[in-house]
């Protein structure tokens, strides 16, 4: 114990007897610097996949909305189908008619047209 | 403790030197410590930045991502529709909506009461009522319609409970209601609807060539998961009949007029397409409305055309006739000396009036429906080769129309224990022997068609997501010759033309043969109840279609088929003819 210097024992970075220095020497220079910049893009790995994930949580709630848009909209087309097939439903149509004063015809007249002769020309004869 | 003893041991020499290197390694960590911590904030920083941009400056825009109104999940794709052969619609899913509030989650009830009450079409002081009680759910309207569900919906109120409930329409109402029929929650039901569920609901492969043929195709859609195939789950095909909605509202229109004008009970309408066996119009009275059959009687359901047996009476002498003309047992020409009564098989048949008409000819055996000569004409023919052009004109087996409900009819053969030798003559005016409306309409279309046996059909095409498949249309057979066809085309509007002039239409030459049955009842015939019917078709020259009209139980004169059914049939193919723009002969044949 009587051996311990003075600066370990004021030093900032308390060293640990059983650590060697060698081991602390392990951290410093090329190897920590790359450390380092590994956490870096760690950290911006990590703020892009948030960034995207955020993004994607975006997309599926705008897929989410679209889709709910294209059910209602569906429904909403099926609907207007069934009105439309309700409104030209023949019974419907004879009822507007009849209301609008319109009879029912029964027989219908078929009228025989001969195709038309062309004139002729002026100064020609036939 | 070896090394730490070791390092630890100052050497006097270097100990000025290891106090530098010390001090500088310490540095370094501190400066790399102070980098690290410096790019953590950072990175704290830019995720608190985004907390901070998203909950506070874009409070608005997430709130608006999420819906306010919790509208739930439809439980069932739709079903497929179903429409007529011009594609009108004839049904459709349609979405209904059940809905509930959480009391709890509304700050002003008394507002919302008063904005939602003329939507849902109750009192405001009711539903304050409502929105006021102490439960976490109450519902304030079932089944609403499409626009109160989605005005509802579109409120952003957190409080509403919207539940989809998808319901089967028919916008026609009662049009074609035994054709299209309906399935319960149970998957039981009638008509197409629940012949093709497995179609209309998507769950299984349509078919397969050559019995469909595929007009137009999209990408494969089976999934191939090693050596197992199988076919997603998806929204259901859409069916195209061979009904025509307008002949079927005229046919059905026609149906009903009858049923009130002649006072019966019942009565079927069918309209076919001798060509093809489309069936364009299968009208059914007493009907229902497929959108309400919960308060129907369930034996309306079924459907009368295809699934109940008659005695089909003197329409049923075409068949005989065009048999035993077809096997040269008589010749075009026979001649029939008719005393007004015959014995077949021990039995004396008489005629309808129990008159004798001397000598006839084939044109007014049937025309004045003797039920002598065509019991002569069945004994010339013999019981086995009647019994095989039964058998070829289709009686005794369902059709094969495609609805599982179909009835097979009732032939009578020797030895089944049945059969009398007396049946051979009176099974040749349509008495003994049951056949469906299908199944008579049907065989005599192959009558007048040129001798094919084709097979009725319902469906005509599937439009299975943007494949349409077209069915081809079948023959079953040919019971008969073109040229015995091609001669009872003629015979039949001659015998039309000297008897049952009811049914003559104005500028039209039509063919076609009355019946007038005995109903049957235990120990034998009801001496008042008939069934009244009529099959004709138009024109004589060019069959477009055979109508087939079946009164049961037309009161008083009208029990004849003369009285009843044939005006019928006369009213309804006269408008046939004007709706399929079929000009009267004498415009038509001059342009041949």
């Amino acid at each position: 114990m009587a051996s311990e210097s003075r600066l370990m024992r004021e030093s900032f970075w308390r060293v640990q007897r059983t650590r060697p220095v060698r081991r602390l020497n392990l951290l410093s220079g090329e190897i920590a610097q790359r450390a380092l910049l590994l956490l870096v893009l760690i950290g911006i790995l990590l703020f892009l996949y948030l960034a995207q994930v955020s993004q994607v949580a975006i997309t599926q709630f705008d897929i989410e909305k679209m889709e709910r848009e294209y059910i209602q909209l569906q429904e909403a087309n099926r609907e207007l189908e069934r009105e439309i097939a309700e409104l030209e439903s023949p019974a419907h149509v004879l009822q507007f008619a009849r209301e609008n004063g319109y009879v029912p015809v029964y027989e219908a007249d078929y009228l025989s047209i001969e195709p038309e002769t062309p004139a002729p020309e002026d100064g020609q004869t036939r | 403790m070896f090394r730490y003893e070791r390092w630890h041991r100052p050497s006097r020499d270097a100990d000025e030197t290891d106090r530098e290197r010390l001090a500088a390694l310490v540095l370094t960590r501190q400066r790399r410590i102070y980098v690290m911590l410096a790019v953590m904030a950072g990175v704290f920083a830019v995720l608190a930045w985004r907390l901070f941009y998203w909950q506070v400056l874009e409070r608005d825009t997430v709130l608006a991502m999420r819906p306010l109104t919790r509208v739930q999940p439809a439980e069932q794709a739709p079903r497929g529709t179903i429409r007529d052969r011009n594609g009108y619609l004839l049904a459709i899913d349609t979405t209904r909506y059940n809905i509930g509030v959480s009391p709890n989650l509304i700050s002003d009830p008394e507002a919302l009461a008063a904005e939602i009450a003329p939507l849902i079409g109750r009192s405001e002081d009711e539903l304050k009522t409502l929105l006021t009680r102490d439960d976490p759910y109450v519902r304030i309207a079932s089944m609403a319609p499409y626009t109160v569900g989605h005005t509802l919906a579109n409120m952003e109120t957190p409080a509403f409970v919207i539940e989809p409930v998808i319901l089967r329409s028919h916008p026609n109402g009662t049009l074609a209601a035994h054709v299209l029929g309906f399935v319960n929650l149970d998957r039981q039901g009638y008509g197409l609807e629940r012949t093709f569920a497995d179609w209309l609901e998507g769950s299984a492969i349509v078919c397969e060539p050559p019995t469909c043929r595929v007009v137009s195709d999209v990408v494969a859609e089976e999934v191939k998961l090693g050596p197992r195939v199988f076919m997603p789950t998806r929204d259901g095909v859409d069916l195209v009949l061979t009904i025509d909605r307008t002949i079927q509202f005229m046919a059905e229109q026609e149906l009903q007029a009858a049923i009130e004008l002649y006072g019966a009970e019942s009565g079927t309408i069918l309209v076919l397409d001798p060509k093809s066996g489309d069936v364009l119009a299968m009208a059914n009275w007493p009907t229902y409305d497929p959108d309400n059959y919960a308060n129907v009687p369930s034996e309306r359901f079924i459907n009368p055309a295809i699934s109940e047996q008659y005695e089909p009476g003197s329409t049923f002498k075409v068949i005989t006739v065009a048999s035993a003309l077809d096997a040269e047992a008589i010749a075009p020409d026979m001649v029939f000396n008719d005393t007004g009564a015959i014995e077949v098989g021990g039995r004396i048949i008489k005629n309808w009036d129990e008159k004798g008409r001397g000598i006839v000819n084939l044109r007014q055996i049937l025309g004045y429906s003797l039920n002598t000569a065509t019991a002569w004409i069945n004994t010339q023919l013999g019981v086995e080769r009647f019994l095989a052009y039964v058998d070829a004109f289709g009686f005794g087996k369902p059709t094969g129309i495609g609805m599982p409900e179909e009835a097979a009819g009732t032939v009578k053969r020797p030895g089944d224990g049945l059969w009398h030798p007396s049946d051979l003559g009176t099974n040749a005016f349509g008495q003994g022997i049951a056949v469906t409306p299908i199944q008579m309409v049907r065989a005599f279309a192959a009558v007048i068609n040129g001798g094919n046996l084709v097979r009725p059909r319902l469906i005509r095409a599937v439009v299975d997501h943007g494949r349409i498949l077209e069915f081809e249309p079948q023959v079953d057979g040919h019971p008969i010759s073109p040229f015995t066809a091609h001669y009872m085309q003629t015979l039949l509007a001659d015998a039309v033309e000297l008897e049952t002039r009811t049914a003559l239409i104005d500028g039209y030459r039509i063919g076609g043969k009355t019946g007038t049955a005995q109903v049957p009842i235990p120990g034998g015939y009801h001496k008042e109840d008939t069934i009244a019917s009529f099959i004709g078709y138009a024109p004589v020259d060019d069959p477009q279609f055979v109508i087939l009209v079946k009164l049961d139980k037309p009161k008083g004169e009208f029990r004849w088929g003369s009285q009843s059914a044939a005006p019928t049939f006369q009213r309804l193919a006269r408008r046939v003819l004007t709706y399929l723009n079929i000009p009267p002969d004498r415009l038509r044949l001059s342009r041949r």
